[in-house]
């Protein structure tokens, strides 16, 4: 009693531009606040051009009902319709000013400018759970590219399309590798070894010796672990690259067995860029005996996929074309092991339900 | 110094992503260096991995990365952002972005602190990096009201001229000194209205008014009934507060651009008049945040050939806005103590009485001609004549200089013709304690068109007429209107080109004054854009940036042609003085025949009559 309740924290991710995340977080937004749950809602990144910078396209915007938080620039507030009243500022500077927490007085659009790194995230989340009547769920959208503050949510929402790859099979087969990635179980915590906290690599080997690296990440073959050989667990709180994981492969002759690699999060791996070479040294680790854990568990709630995509012609416009949307979804979900949702076709319903689910737990 | 604050040096790393173009990230890190921090510059093209190494090695407290952005340079970008924050080094660190096309919302978007765009100045990046505010003076200039007048003393440098224009202007002021028109007395009884009014005398204002009436064409008398105008509507009270409270809020927060590169000449005019006084106050506001240093009022042209001056505050669907005094005051509220605003008076029946509405409303300059109004204008010359003396009269009273324009070139009048005539009026001015400014065009006129001074270059015949002025004598000279006519086609970046070469030439010759048009202005089918403004206050910005001190050199023709202007004006101001009437020269064509393009005007004829004592 008396210990601030943080609530469930969702992000929702998109794989490329166009994939639907802001049109998802609308939904889950309704979907949520139809259960009567507060929510805050931010962005890792700057979400509210109307016009996509490089498409010339239209692009849907985050719509707040009233009595929604929201968590962004202090700049932003009159660039959208909705009229929000400020309520506390945490202290995080954005590259667009000061940030705000406020509360939506009347319905409108929102531009969202939020905390783009990992850090600035935690102190948000931290003053909003101090904050009376604090929310329930707290929404990440996210950014172009990126997703290391992703680390810190509870689960992930991912959105992909078509703009991502026009090819379902191709398709599912990258959204099926990053599921993969997110699957990675939880480090349950034994040995005292691995209590250090710390931001450095540490090796342990048969011996039971403990050796601090000097670095935290492990990135190319300077990172790894000298006596490879005898080493039975890695702790890589940092950043992890997939070609580092196959170079600790090869430097075990290809045999990983008894090793385990306890890696700060799944983000972590996918940080290092393409989402399909994360999930194929996942797998080479793995194949190879290894087993690859996770200190902080990012669940992944559930995938949406959007047929939409721009299509460039000749001359440098774009026009919206759209691939077969029943035949995507039937691809990604013969693919793809966690629950698929177009919710343009078949509506929010169900992912609302998941994500309420997820709000029931975490307020237990 | 702004925002003085104690810093201790900072560490730096500096990271230029683009294989070949770090120049940026040069520039600032010797700026860096020279303010005591301490940088490490990376060699270009690392990978993510390899900058996120450096980052987390080097103890650093600043990342400056640069990148253009490009195809597929944004995801770059982000992983460098996102490794880095996965990598648990981007908490310690400040990660700033720059290049072309970054702004700060993609920034945002990338994952960093700060973006830069192009043209962010070197000092604003270090400025970030000290932690203290940015105030670029180059950026945000304390402007202060130009003098045109300057300096020049109205000296005259050819005896010969000065002589005939001596004698010329003597006969004319002292003809005119005998004369009234309805315009002259309209202009008085206006000016009497506005000292009732200062003197809170009602009834007074009232019966003035009467007595304006019956000296108006009707359609303007019943303007003053609060009957409307055709093509006109009023403009109402919501939109008069929301101006208001528009120029409130903006007021403080302008900040307008030089257009000019280390020369405090030529004084950048430009011309508005969209017909309503609102959106006159929205294109005043572009330009004067684009570097405009002066704004000329440009009035529908079928307004000059009523008796009378309309009341009210009147949007016009048309081209030009009208004059009234309401118009004036709604516009003079949005236009900057420090820019130059010009009222014409130059062509109409109205012309004195503009001039007292210009120094009522606080106008800085007005334009004066009596060559042009009567012959490529519609006016009657006697007429025009008469009411220009007074208009000089009143504008001398009010301490206002006005230019004297040459347009009758653009109807075919040879330049020596109508310097024979914009010298007369300038002489009568200097003459009654007036401050004239000439105003030669720089223009492809039907003279160069028939006689190939132009088949060259666009160069040497505009600065034969500069030379031919300054060997006649000392006076501001403001090229017009605007420079370039005639060389404009509908293609903006050719339009804009052609204006910031001709705004060079008139730099390059020291010419006090330019007025430019926007990209639109010659060919435009519709409105003029304020974006076409824009593009014509950048174009002559990027000019004045490229040559700097240097100039423009015309060829030996140039001179060649000065003198021939020179020999051609004093041929024609001899055939006034023989003709013994300035106001006879325009009706025999002396100063533009009927076979140069000249036509004495028709209105107001017959409305001048002698003055009772």
């Amino acid at each position: 009693m008396g210990t601030k309740r943080r609530g469930a924290v969702l992000g929702v991710a998109g794989t490329a531009k166009n994939t639907g995340k802001t049109t998802t977080l609308n939904g889950i937004m309704r979907e949520t606040l139809a259960r009567d749950r507060r929510i805050l809602v931010t962005s890792i990144g700057f979400d509210g051009e109307d016009i996509d910078n490089v498409t010339g396209l239209p692009k849907p915007r985050i719509h707040c009902e009233k009595g929604v938080a929201v968590a962004t620039a202090a700049g932003c507030l009159g660039a959208g319709s909705a009229r929000i009243r400020i309520e506390v500022e945490p202290g995080i500077d954005t590259a667009l000013g000061r940030m705000v927490i406020g509360t939506v007085q009347s319905g409108g659009l929102v531009v969202l400018a939020g905390p783009n790194k990992t850090s600035d995230l935690e102190r948000l989340l931290s003053a909003a759970s101090g904050i009376r009547d604090a929310a329930d769920l707290t929404l990440v959208d996210g950014a172009f590219a990126r997703i290391a503050p992703m680390s810190l949510c509870d689960a992930l929402v991912l959105a992909t399309g078509a703009a991502r790859n026009t090819s379902a099979r191709s398709l599912a087969d990258e959204t099926a590798g990053i599921v993969k990635v997110f699957s990675i179980p939880g480090w349950s915590g034994r040995g005292t070894a691995f209590q250090r906290s710390g931001d450095r690599i540490v090796a342990i080997y048969e011996d039971g010796r403990a050796e601090d690296l000097p670095t935290g990440s492990m990135l190319g073959a300077q990172d790894i672990p000298g006596d490879v050989g005898a080493l039975t667990g890695v702790f890589i709180p940092g950043a992890v690259s997939p070609g580092a994981l196959h170079l600790l492969v090869s430097a075990r002759g290809g045999d990983l067995r008894g090793c385990e690699i306890i890696i700060g999060a799944a983000t972590n791996l996918l940080a290092s860029g393409d989402p399909g070479s994360a999930a194929r040294a996942l797998e080479s680790v793995e194949a190879s005996g290894g087993r690859v854990y996770a200190m902080r568990e990012v669940r992944l709630l559930a995938v949406t996929v959007n047929p939409f995509y721009p299509e460039r012609l000749p001359g440098g416009a774009y026009e919206k074309r759209f691939v077969d949307p029943r035949r995507l979804l039937a691809e990604m979900r013969r693919a793809v092991r966690a629950p698929v949702h177009d919710v343009v076709m078949e509506g929010t319903a169900e992912l609302g339900s998941l994500v309420d689910a997820l709000v029931a737990d975490s307020s237990i | 110094m702004v925002g003085e604050v104690t810093w201790m040096g900072k560490k730096i790393l500096l990271a230029p992503l683009d294989p070949v173009h770090d120049i940026g990230l040069k520039m600032i890190n010797r700026a860096l260096i020279e303010r005591g921090h301490e940088t490490v510059l990376l060699q270009p093209d690392l990978s993510p991995e390899e900058i996120v190494r450096e980052i987390a090695s080097s103890g650093c407290e600043f990342v400056l990365v640069g990148r253009t952005l490009g195809y597929g340079v944004a995801e770059i970008l982000a992983r460098v952002a996102d490794l880095a924050d996965a990598a648990g080094v981007r908490r310690k660190v400040k990660m700033i972005v720059g290049g072309m096309a970054i702004r700060p919302e993609i920034a945002a978007e990338m994952g960093y602190d700060a973006g830069f765009g192009p043209g962010t100045p070197v000092e604003e990046v270090v400025a970030y990096v000290e932690g203290r505010p940015y105030s670029d003076q180059a950026l945000t200039v304390k402007r202060t009201k130009p003098d045109l007048i300057g300096a020049h003393t109205y000296r005259f440098e050819n005896a010969r001229i000065e002589g005939l224009l001596g004698r010329i202007s003597g006969e004319v002021v002292s003809w005119c000194g005998g004369m009234t028109s309805p315009g002259v007395e309209r202009a008085r009884i206006r000016r009497r209205m506005f000292e009732a009014s200062r003197s809170g005398d009602e009834s007074g204002v009232a019966a003035l008014i009467e007595s304006y009436v019956r000296l108006c064409d009707p359609a303007v008398g019943a303007s003053y009934d609060g009957r409307s105008v055709a093509k006109t509507r009023q403009i109402t009270v919501a939109e008069k507060a929301a101006l208001a409270a528009h120029i409130e809020e903006v007021g403080p927060r302008k900040k307008p651009r030089p257009v000019r590169h280390g020369k405090d000449r030529p004084v950048v005019f430009i011309q508005y008049g969209t017909g309503c006084p609102i959106m006159d106050v929205a294109h005043i506001e572009v330009a004067e945040s684009w570097g405009a240093d002066g704004v000329v009022h440009f009035d529908p042209s079928w307004a000059a050939r009523k008796e009378g001056m309309f009341h009210g505050e009147l949007a016009h669907e048309e081209d030009g806005s009208l004059i009234t005094a309401g118009n004036l005051d709604l516009i003079r509220s949005g236009v900057m103590d420090s820019t130059l605003w010009q009222v014409r008076a130059h062509r109409g029946l109205n012309t004195a009485e503009t001039v007292v509405l210009a120094g009522e409303c606080g106008a800085s300059l007005t334009k004066i001609n009596m060559a042009y109004g009567s012959l490529g204008a519609g006016t009657d010359p006697e007429r025009l004549v008469v009411d220009g003396v007074e208009a000089i009269k009143q504008a001398v009273s009010y301490g206002l200089p006005f230019d004297v324009v040459t347009n009758e070139e653009l109807c075919g009048v040879p330049a020596q013709k109508a310097f024979a005539s914009m010298l007369i009026v300038a002489s009568m001015a200097i003459r009654l304690g007036g401050k004239p400014i000439l105003q030669p065009l720089f223009c492809y006129s039907p003279q160069v068109m028939i006689e190939g001074q132009m088949k060259d270059n666009y160069v040497d015949f505009n600065a034969a007429k500069i030379m031919a002025l300054r060997s006649i004598m000392d006076a501001p000279i403001w090229p017009g209107a605007p420079i370039g006519f005639l060389t404009h086609t509908e293609d903006r970046v050719q339009a804009s080109m052609t204006t910031a070469l001709h705004s060079c030439l008139a730099s390059s010759l020291g010419v006090d004054a330019i007025s430019i048009s926007s990209a639109d202005e010659a060919y435009s089918g519709g409105p003029i854009s304020a974006a076409a403004r824009v593009d014509t206050l950048r174009a002559v910005r990027e000019g004045f940036r490229f040559f700097g001190e240097a100039s423009i050199q015309p060829t030996r023709k140039a001179e060649a042609w000065a003198v021939e202007l020179a020999e051609g004006i004093t041929g024609v101001l001899e055939q006034v003085e023989r003709r013994g009437s300035f106001v006879g020269a325009l009706y025999d064509g002396i100063l533009g025949t009927r076979e140069d393009g000249a036509y004495p005007g028709r209105s107001g004829r017959g409305t001048v009559r002698k003055a009772n004592n």
